[in-house]
């Protein structure tokens, strides 16, 4: 009997724990499904998908696919939100039909990516939209990728709403993407965790109940508070790995499917910027017909390579290196050879990431070329002189030859060179113009606001009873 | 047995040669060499209204060159020229001396003195440079050694007991 009790128990949890796995609802443009207001269905199943993404050491590959080509033709566009976090959408594809080209074959860093797709046929009356997004984890050289579509289903036209989408971190080693909808209306939604390589679902939040919650073990969160916004987050650390992504989807189950977003439009945030290249330092050196440049990074994400740009007056600056130079660990040397003596040289970096985004660094490093820096100090002092000195008289083959002290290059170190020197006696040939924080680190305090900003959510916290307030900056609104 | 023996006292003798080898002909990997009894001290004169700044050295040995940098209060001192303090002359030996204002830096006067060529350096106590100032006014200044390296004739740098590197030229 005892064992019977025990088995009920361990079945009901078992209910209770596996929600009905409710599948996108709105997946194939079939016009009698919870989509059809407008004959058409943004949201595919993994086995139809909308976004292939595939991923290599060269970062993410987005392509848009499917089958409905013909069904969805009032599809609009198709964009690609706002990578670096400046507010600017950094690819905007329009486009007629359904089948997306744009980004095939395009490749983008581990990083943070949004995207939309939505129907300019009915914009600013009616719309539906779905939205995916890509994310690099937090704070660790593993990168995790994910996808979310959701199909948006408000009972009534005209009712304002938007929705927004965030990078999720606990600061525990957990990460995830959150969607918050701001229109109370939604009474029923899935959340899907799937693997994008088997296309098969992983975990899934199942159904998303008003007034209730959902969590699953593998991991992700769904959540609705009383009558307000709805919430949904997944994490991604516990359970896949960076070619995962996430499939989100909300389905109206209370009244006539419509898609709109009527008075709000759909506003995109995300909650997280990539950090670029931070740079540690930033050196020029003095040499004879040449100048060193050195830097150092302290942190490099999705980065592509370096150019040096230079300049005379400290105004214009040209490229240098038509090259880019392409990352390696952390430190580099370049030597800029199209110089000449006894001009002064200020040199800026421009980091640029795998998706083209470029960060012009703020330091400048300046350096005259001159023979006479014979030390590398970057002063033409005494030590130079001692330097030479010892070299006095002395031709190749001799004990004391140096041929650095050549400063002529005449073959043997006399009073020519010392004039040389003495010319330059005194002189400083390299430093720093301006070491003002750059942009990089600029970016990295950024990304840390955000992180805490939207650190909300604890992963196995089951009582939440009120929705937290969600800081979301402006400069991250995108609207249409 | 014997043969391993052999070979390791073979191995032991060419070790202790090449030890040998390089104690006797000085070699060396350290580039410093040290000098514990010298010193290296400012002192001040007064000429014909200006004021003379002299960086001496005591005690030092085989001494070929030096590169000085003094500081000073521009708004005190006025930098005039610089001559050779005539140590490194001994023996009639070739010396180069060089001096000027660092670019760009207000109240910083390079200095530069060496023997030239294959040459010993000098060993004893003297004057390395004397450096000029125009007084400005009269208030309490510091004229300060902000570097100084010392090298003798192998080229390694001489390090030195104790530098005195302030003197106050005021009042």
């Amino acid at each position: 009997m005892k064992r019977l009790y025990y088995l009920i128990i361990i079945a009901l949890t078992f209910l209770i724990a596996i929600p009905n796995v409710v599948k996108a609802s709105c997946t194939d443009g079939n016009p009698n499904d919870n989509c059809n207001g407008y004959g058409t269905c943004y949201n595919v199943g993994p086995g139809d998908p909308l976004i292939n993404v595939s991923i290599d050491s060269n970062g993410v590959c987005l392509s848009l696919v499917g089958s409905q080509q013909g069904n969805c033709s009032n599809i609009g566009s198709f964009d690609l939100l706002d990578i670096n976090g400046n507010g600017v959408y950094d690819v905007y594809n329009p486009v007629t039909n359904w089948m997306i080209t744009g980004f095939s074959g395009a490749k983008y860093p581990p990083g943070v990516y949004m995207f939309e797709v939505y129907n300019p046929a009915l914009w600013g009356a009616s719309t539906g939209t779905g939205g995916s997004l890509l994310f690099r984890s937090d704070n660790s050289n593993t990168y995790s990728a994910a996808v979310g579509v959701a199909c948006y289903e408000p009972t009534a036209p005209g009712q304002g709403s938007y929705t927004s989408w965030s990078y999720w971190n606990n600061n525990n080693g957990q990460s995830g993407v959150r969607m918050i909808d701001w229109n109370y209306t939604h009474a029923k939604g899935s959340l899907y965790l799937a693997n994008c390589s088997s296309a098969s679902y992983v975990g899934t939040g199942g159904d998303i109940l008003a007034n209730g919650y959902n969590y699953s073990s593998a991991g992700f969160w769904g959540w609705i508070s009383a009558g307000y916004n709805y919430y949904y987050s997944a994490t991604l650390s516990n359970n896949c790995t960076w070619n995962d992504w996430f499939d989100f989807n909300i389905q109206n189950t209370t009244g006539a499917p419509q898609f709109f977003f009527a008075s709000g439009g759909d506003n995109f945030y995300i909650g997280m910027t990539m950090i670029p290249v931070i740079l540690s330092s930033f050196s020029a050196t003095s040499g004879n017909n040449h100048i060193t440049i050195q830097w150092q990074t302290s942190q490099e994400n999705s980065n592509a390579g370096f150019y040096i740009y230079r300049s005379t007056d400290n105004v214009h600056y040209a490229k240098v290196n038509t090259t880019i130079i392409a990352p390696n660990q952390h430190n580099y040397t370049y030597t800029d050879t199209n110089v000449v003596n006894g001009t002064k040289y200020y040199y800026k970096l421009e980091d640029v990431s795998l998706s083209g985004a470029a960060t012009m660094h703020n330091t400048i490093a300046w350096a005259i070329p001159s023979p006479a820096n014979l030390d590398g100090s970057g002063v033409v002092d005494g030590n130079d002189l001692i330097i030479l000195s010892q070299a006095m008289g002395s031709k190749p083959g001799m004990s004391n030859w140096n041929p650095k002290a050549d400063l002529n290059g005449d073959g043997v170190v006399d009073e020519k060179d010392l004039q040389i020197l003495q010319q330059y006696f005194g002189d400083q040939l390299s430093g720093v113009a301006d070491s003002n924080a750059n942009t990089s680190l600029q970016s990295a305090q950024y990304e840390n606001n955000m992180l805490n900003s939207v650190s909300l959510l604890p992963i196995a916290n089951t009582n939440i009873s009120a929705p937290p307030t969600v800081a979301i900056p402006q400069q991250h609104q995108i609207n249409h | 047995m014997g043969k391993l023996n052999t070979k390791w006292v073979a191995t032991i003798m060419v070790a202790g040669f090449w030890v040998f080898l390089a104690t006797a002909c000085g070699t060396s990997t350290n580039k410093s060499a040290s000098n514990t009894n010298s010193t290296v001290l400012l002192s001040t004169q007064q000429n014909n209204g200006n004021l003379v700044v002299s960086v001496n050295v005591k005690n030092i040995s085989d001494l070929y060159g030096a590169a000085v940098t003094l500081s000073y209060d521009p708004t005190v001192l006025k930098y005039q020229n610089a001559e050779a303090g005539g140590l490194l002359n001994a023996n009639n030996a070739q010396t180069n001396f060089l001096a000027a204002e660092e670019a760009g830096a207000n109240g910083v006067v390079v200095l530069g003195y060496s023997r030239q060529g294959i040459e010993n350096g000098v060993s004893g106590s003297g004057t390395i440079a004397n450096v000029n100032f125009s007084v400005l006014n009269k208030a309490g200044s510091l004229v300060t050694i902000t570097s100084i390296v010392l090298k003798d004739s192998k080229g390694n740098i001489i390090n030195t007991g104790s530098v005195n590197p302030s003197i106050n030229v005021g009042n």
